[in-house]
């Protein structure tokens, strides 16, 4: 627990949480905006 | 994936060009209603998880989908003053269009199916489908509206996560590499600073 109240302290910056939020924001983007293909389903009937 | 790929080359990308100061660089990006973005993903949510299955039975799904490409296009417009937004913009605009000519989804052949799992024939694979995990509806290759908009493109086997693409899922990639480089112009309050200096 301390250690992770320290890294907290350490890295829990306000300008590390906004670049989380931005690079979460892109993802979300990328996810969402793209259209990809995969084929993590079985062909229907296969 | 290939898409959150994009996001890991912008930010490796910003790393070898701002080095240290790529983090602050990155914290100057400035991006309006945000959530948008992240409410798109949870209105995509049903339709990514779908399983594979006729993709009629999926009128839910698809309805949550298109509404979604609202409030995307709405994000882009907050943010149109960013270039590199405007071009996220026109590779969704893009991705859109095709998929509001094909009924609804993003249309893909069997013969790109087939690139991607190469153990099945292009045959199997049946026309009308909605490969599982995706976003996409079999369509024979030429019954497809904007055939070269589509997912045409194809990283196959090895490539540990198959996927196929479209040009406009790479204008979307293109975009976020460059907007992850941070804007081009100081904020004001150093011009103001460096001014006062």
């Amino acid at each position: 627990m301390e250690k992770v109240k320290y890294l907290w302290v350490r890295y829990g910056t306000s300008r590390n949480l906004k670049v989380a939020y931005i690079v979460l924001t892109l993802v979300a983007l990328a996810v969402a905006g793209g259209a990809p293909g995969g084929t993590s389903g079985m062909p229907i009937g296969h | 994936m290939i898409l959150a790929l994009a996001v890991l080359v912008g930010l490796g990308a910003s790393l070898a060009r701002h080095r240290a100061r790529a983090p602050a660089q990155i914290a100057r990006i400035e991006l309006r209603s945000a959530w948008l973005a992240l409410l798109a993903v949870a209105l995509q949510w049903p339709l990514l998880r779908a399983p594979a299955g006729p993709a009629k039975d999926l009128a839910i799904q698809q309805a949550l989908f298109l509404l979604s490409h609202l409030l995307l296009l709405v994000f882009v417009w907050r943010n149109r003053q960013q270039p590199a937004v405007v071009v996220v913009g026109l590779g969704i605009a893009v991705n859109l269009l095709v998929i509001l000519a094909n009924g609804g989804f993003m249309p893909i052949s069997p013969e790109t199916m087939t690139r991607l799992r190469p153990d099945v024939a292009p045959h199997v694979w049946p026309i009308g489908g909605h490969p599982g995990g995706s976003k996409d509806i079999i369509l024979a290759q030429g019954e497809i509206r904007l055939w070269p908009l589509s997912d045409l493109l194809a990283l196959p086997p090895p490539f540990p996560w198959p996927t196929a693409f479209s040009v406009g899922d790479l204008v979307v990639a293109a975009g976020i590499v460059i907007l992850l480089q941070g804007p081009r112009r100081a904020p004001a309050s150093s011009l103001t600073r460096a001014h006062a200096g």
